[in-house]
């Protein structure tokens, strides 16, 4: 094993992020640039009865006003193309944009959008998924028939989506039971809560192109939609992308870039658009909220025979990432465990709230807090050790997903024991104080990336790759590592240059724990091509034969006389000034799934599973429902940790928002609309808040990933708020079912009222 | 109505003419180009913007600029030594791994600096008080907690070894 | 928009009368950055910035009182020897405002004068029955009982008014500040109960209980005052003090934060605790757990 991967590394962007230097979107400085700002609906759901925007576009400083009547009318979307950029009809949630203009001054563009005259006949909104469900619920959107979407889609009324995994007979699982245990939760909205807001600029470029400057997860997919939407030719579209202050799938859908890049192909001018916290809250895609319900069968010994879970999730207006959601919930509902018997169902609520996006693991939490509250409960029942169910029923090498998929790598039982041991399973504790355990699994995925090494005639290292810094490290912590090691110099000698699209190294973005593991393949591809170059051109140089040369230092050197050298510096300038290593993902098969077994599922083989478990330990007011948790541990599969402090990393972040999902964290909406907007009642945990935190990695590694990898950065967010629930009940005896779970609702679960 | 200020930044004297209703990030970033201070949520509730404001650390974005006249206004920005590199605090935050996007750093330094300012050998629960309006999504605080306790052992180490050496008579009555 | 900073109490008292409803007076200015919506940055708008107003600043005994300026900033009462000695309730509530950044701007007077019902210091200072020393053109000067002005919502003053110090009352006391939030720290209280009261023996004197967040405005607990008059601090006392407190002086409402049924709740078990506390230590505070 090689000395530089896998050993922990500071990461190449930290000096500059801890002295203020980093430039994030809104730290650029342009020349004259023109501000934007976007008018949105004060209406959850009302008519657009006419928009006149004549008296704003000749108001002082005003250089373009767009707005339905002249940007392009293409439905848009994912599997259903149910969105606008700017609505043709209705307005179906609070902050939904109609308009927006781009001024000399930001008060004059604010002047200009109240100018704008928008004539709303206001109507009667479906806020929660009873009312959408309801038998003659007003449609969320009346004409969906007509629209486009992939024909297996499953509609009827305000469902817009459902898909089910079904093995076995469940029915006759439940009858051969000794217990059947029914339970039922209800999952808050919550916000990515990334600390930066969503600022962009756009500027129209000579050539009829477009220079696009943000912070998104996904440049060059958010350049794609851009210019096929705009029609333009997508070569001469430019996402330059800053560093980005935190997004946890917040900033894979374009939001701000739609209204900058609008404005823009409308006027001579850079605009610009920082929004505001409340303006970014307004239109946030937040995490799926929604109920569930679960029955599971067992036998006395504890084996579990039978499971049905069905899902509603609210998506918002429109279907945002709702199919991911969906999907991935019914992958979860049941794992990791050996369940016979399966019927498992999500489905789609269309409301008018704001449109549900592909929050940090989407579905995984909500799934997850449910299954494994619900999975105590029949440990209970039993009168079982919860460990002990856990582990009897968990994976193993060569059991099969829900869905038919033979597991390799099953690392469960090993997440399981070691959360366990660390967190005391089994010791006494003192009245009030209570331990939980949550368990689950997630996919790694493999998206398109490409990258360039090039060693430079002053004998420099650079790494040019399409992923963008998000602050997982995935680009800025583990790059670096993964060329250092076959270059023989320091990760500290590496630079970056990263998702700037005029790079032409296209990169599938960051998200779906897929960061690393492509664009590093990619990565180390490139590095492997310079080395091949810098061995041939060496070769000829020292006179000696490759398997005698080695890299290191900034050097070929003949091995045994280090003398004997030539620096990177020569060979670069022999090639001609510059030696370039290309390198792409490549592409890796999903693992086969029985297709008998899904319904509407295109998502049924995940790639090179992972499995995490967190344990809790919390200490509970039993009179006033407050609860602090004192530690979490979580113990994840990383197959591989190229860089082991950005897995801890990922970790210790992860156990935090969990904690944050579980405990504080809720987007409120009423009969008007989204309620909290800000920082002040949407409660982020803060450092008192956030607990002691063990990380343990555990390494199983996957056939397919580099070295062995396994996606990281979602699956530590899925576990710690069921592990928080669990350790709520085994301190008090009871838990609401409810997320977040509050002081009040505690109390609640506590009093049973 | 402009109104005129005297501000002194990182040692730097700045006169201006600001409109009462700015806030102190406000004429920071975009007057100054002192963009190492963020905007988080501008309402107080992210400690993002956090600078300090003769010794006391503030949330930029609540502070009116107005109030800032005649004072010493420290960023981010002075966190480094005279050759650039970075002074103690950020240096522990780069070697602990105390961040990840990065975005609420500079608050978070701002307000470990006026800590260890009041308080050099804080305990991690002082520590965790101290930094309760500063909100980091990314990495869940322990690092950062690690980060402020290694700067404040720096510190402290660096104190005793440019202290003056005991005097010979002190030494011998030891 | 105009802006002034007025040296005197008078002149700033000029400027109010000028301006009328148009003044806003700023001190820390932290809940004031939000009531000064784009709209409002109009001429029309007249800052009074207060902060050269020296009879507005400072802590310092003054007879039988403690006066505390208005200006007085959360930390600074934190920080004052003669505040942690004569008026450690309100040191308390001021401990468990915010967050530091908040604390070194956020002033008695903004934050009594933001007539927020879940406001910290109002509930310590409600508990202190302390005087407001409060000035307008119309009369210099008039001492106003914090209870009287804290029995409506915003806004507590009238247009022309400006809040000059608090008083404390100086006497032995033992106090207790009980606060539960949603999350641990950094955050306005769901409820809080500040108590203080004098013990001789274990019998209770001058028991003064005030609770934040459990009406539309900072309340007195006068039922349960009432009730433990003369009565001895044992568990059997703090409880049925706590039940009177949350059936007979809590008027609390469902908002978004919490329930009606809950904040009444926590008024009873705070209220218990509060007094439960003082008995075993002199002063106390507590948030959550
Ligand atoms: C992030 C954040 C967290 C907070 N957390 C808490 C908390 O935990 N507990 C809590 O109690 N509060 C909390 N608050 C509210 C806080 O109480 C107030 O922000 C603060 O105390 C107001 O003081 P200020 O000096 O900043 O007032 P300013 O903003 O200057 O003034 C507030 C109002 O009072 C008026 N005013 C101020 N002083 C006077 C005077 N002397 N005479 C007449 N009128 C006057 C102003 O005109 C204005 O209308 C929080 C606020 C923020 C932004
Ligand atoms: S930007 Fe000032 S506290 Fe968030
Ligand atoms: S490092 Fe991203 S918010 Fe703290």
């Amino acid at each position: 094993m090689s000395a530089i991967i896998g050993t922990a590394r500071t990461r190449a962007d930290a000096a500059a992020k801890a002295t203020g230097q980093a430039v994030y979107t809104a730290d650029l400085a342009f020349e004259r640039a023109a501000s934007g700002v976007v008018l949105r609906s004060p209406h959850p759901f009302a008519r657009i009865r006419a928009i006149d925007v004549a008296r704003a576009q000749g108001m002082p400083g005003v250089v373009a006003v767009v707005f339905s009547g002249n940007t392009p009318r293409k439905p848009f979307d994912f599997s259903i193309k149910d969105q606008h950029l700017f609505p043709q009809e209705y307005v179906r949630y609070k902050g939904e944009p109609v308009a927006a203009v781009a001024a000399e001054t930001e008060a004059q563009a604010h002047a200009a959008a109240a100018a704008i005259d928008v004539k709303y006949e206001a109507l009667e909104p479906v806020m929660t998924i009873d009312d959408a469900l309801r038998d003659g619920a007003q449609l969320v959107h009346p004409r969906w028939k007509a629209y486009e979407k992939s024909a297996t889609r499953f509609m009827r009324g305000n469902v817009c989506g459902r898909n089910r995994i079904r093995r076995g007979d469940v029915e006759k699982a439940f009858e051969r039971a000794h217990v059947v245990i029914d339970s039922s939760f209800e999952l808050s909205h919550g916000i990515p809560g990334y600390v930066e807001p969503r600022s962009a600029a756009a500027r129209k470029e000579p050539d009829g192109g477009l220079t696009v400057w943000c912070g998104s997860q996904s440049p060059y997919g958010n350049r794609e939609e851009l210019a096929e939407f705009f029609d333009l030719d997508v070569e001469r579209v430019r996402f330059v992308n800053q560093f980005v202050g935190g997004a946890f799938g917040g900033k894979i859908l374009m939001a701000v870039e739609w209204f900058v890049a609008a404005l823009a192909l409308n006027c001579e001018r850079t605009v610009r658009m920082i929004w505001s916290r409340h303006e970014d809250g307004l239109h946030v895609f937040p995490r799926h909220g929604g109920r569930a319900s679960f029955r599971t069968g067992a036998a006395q010994d504890g084996t579990l025979l039978g499971m049905r879970a069905s899902f509603a999730f609210d998506t918002g207006a429109y279907l945002g990432y709702g199919s991911g959601t969906a999907l991935i919930a019914t992958m979860l509902a049941s794992a990791p465990y050996r369940i016979p018997a399966l019927d498992l169902e999500a489905k789609l609520v269309y409301t008018h709230k704001q449109v549900a996006g592909p929050v940090r693991a989407p579905g995984g939490p909500e799934a997850t807090y449910c299954k494994e509250l619900h999975i105590d409960e029949v440990a209970r029942a039993l009168s079982v050790d919860p460990l002990e169910l856990r582990l009897k029923n968990a994976w193993v090498d060569g059991d099969e997903s829900p869905t038919g998929q033979k597991l390799t790598s099953v690392s469960a039982r090993e997440t399981l024991q070691k959360s366990a041991a660390a967190i005391g399973w089994g010791e006494k504790l003192p009245p009030n104080r209570g331990r939980g355990l949550s368990c689950s699994w997630w996919f790694s995925s493999c998206g398109r990336s490409e990258a360039k090494v090039e060693v430079r005639s002053d004998g420099s290292v650079h790494v040019v790759s399409g992923n963008p810094e998000i602050g997982t490290g995935s680009a800025a912590g583990a790059l670096p590592i993964l060329v250092a090691d076959h270059l023989g110099i320091d990760p500290s000698q590496v630079r970056l240059t990263l998702a700037d699209t005029a790079t032409r190294t296209y990169d599938g973005g960051v998200h779906g724990s897929t960061a690393t593991f492509s664009a590093g393949q990619a990565v180390e591809a490139a590095a492997l091509d310079v080395r091949r170059q810098l061995l041939a051109s060496a070769e000829e140089s020292l006179e000696a034969r490759v398997d005698d040369i080695e890299l290191s230092g900034g050097f070929a050197r003949v091995r045994g006389f280090p003398d004997h050298a030539v620096a990177f510096a020569n060979l670069a300038e022999a090639a001609g000034g510059t030696i370039t290593g290309e390198g792409g993902a490549r592409e890796i098969e999903d693992p086969e799934f029985d297709p008998e077994l899904v319904q509407s599922h295109d998502f049924a083989a995940w790639m090179a599973p992972s499995f995490t478990t967190s344990a809790a330990e919390v200490d509970v007011d039993p009179q006033t429902g407050c609860v602090k948790v004192l530690k979490i541990v979580t113990a994840q599969d990383a197959g591989f940790a190229i860089n082991p402090t950005g897995v801890v990393g990922q970790i210790e972040g992860g156990a935090v928002q969990g904690l944050g999902y579980g405990l504080t964290e809720e987007l409120q909406f009423d009969e008007s609309g989204i309620v909290n907007t800000g920082l002040k009642d949407y409660l982020l945990p803060t450092a008192v808040d956030a607990p002691a935190i063990e990380a343990i990695i555990v390494e199983s590694p996957s056939s397919e990933g580099p070295h062995g990898m396994k996606g990281v950065g979602e699956p530590p967010v899925t576990t710690p708020a069921g592990a928080i629930g669990n350790a709520i009940r085994d301190a008090v005896g009871a838990v609401p079912h409810k997320t977040p779970m509050t002081p009040e609702r505690v109390w609640r679960a506590i009093n049973a009222i | 109505m402009m109104q005129p200020v005297n501000l002194m930044v990182n040692g730097t004297p700045y006169e201006l003419l600001v409109h009462p209703s700015r806030s102190l990030l406000q004429v920071l970033r975009d007057d100054l180009h002192l963009t190492g201070t963020k905007e988080g949520c501008g309402t107080g509730y992210c400690g993002a913007c956090t600078v300090l404001v003769e010794d006391a650390a503030v949330n930029a974005c609540l502070y009116f600029a107005v109030d800032a006249d005649h004072r010493h206004v420290r960023t981010i920005e002075a966190m480094r030594a005279p050759d650039g590199s970075p002074q103690a605090l950020p240096a522990a935050f780069i070697e602990c791994s105390g961040l990840q996007c990065g975005y609420c750093t500079p608050g978070m330094i701002m307000s470990a600096a006026a800590l260890l300012a009041s308080d050099p050998s804080p305990a991690e629960d002082d520590v965790r008080s101290a930094l309760s309006g500063n909100i980091c999504r990314c990495t869940g605080y322990q690092s950062i907690v690690a980060s402020v306790m290694l700067a404040a052992a720096r510190m402290a180490q660096h104190e005793r070894q440019t202290q003056p050496e005991p005097s010979p008579r002190s030494r011998s009555r030891a | 928009m105009l802006y002034f900073e007025p040296n005197f109490v008078d002149e700033a008292l000029v400027l109010l009368d000028r301006f009328g409803p148009d003044a806003r007076v700023l001190a820390g200015g932290t809940r004031l950055r939000f009531a000064l919506h784009p709209g409002d940055e109009a001429e029309k708008i007249a800052l009074v910035n207060v902060k050269r107003i020296s009879d507005m600043r400072g802590i310092q005994r003054a007879g039988a009182f403690l006066r505390v300026g208005a200006l007085a900033t959360a930390a600074a009462l934190t920080a004052d020897e003669q505040a942690r000695t004569f008026a450690p309730l309100l040191v308390r509530a001021a401990e468990s405002l915010g967050a530091v950044q908040l604390r070194n701007v956020a002033t008695v007077g903004g934050n009594i004068c933001s007539g927020d019902p879940a406001s910290d210091l109002s509930a310590a200072l409600l508990a202190y029955d302390a005087r407001c020393e409060v000035a307008s053109s119309q009369e210099q000067s008039r001492i106003v009982a914090i209870e009287q002005l804290l029995s409506k919502r915003a806004p507590i003053l009238a247009s022309g008014e400006l809040l000059v110090a608090v008083e404390i009352p100086i006497g032995e006391h033992r106090c207790a500040y009980e606060k539960v939030m949603t999350r641990r720290a950094f955050e306005m209280a769901l409820v809080a109960v500040a108590a203080r009261c004098r013990l001789e023996g274990d019998t209770l004197n001058d028991v003064h209980i005030a609770l934040a967040g459990a009406g539309e405005t900072p309340l007195r607990a006068a039922g349960a005052e009432a009730w433990l008059r003369g009565r001895r601090l044992d568990e059997a006392t703090a409880t049925e003090a706590g039940r009177v407190a949350a059936v007979h002086d809590a008027k609390p409402v469902t908002d978004h934060r919490a329930g009606a049924e809950y904040r009444r709740h926590l008024v009873s078990v705070l209220t218990q605790r509060a007094l439960l506390s003082m008995s075993s230590s002199p002063t106390s505070a507590r948030s959550n757990l």
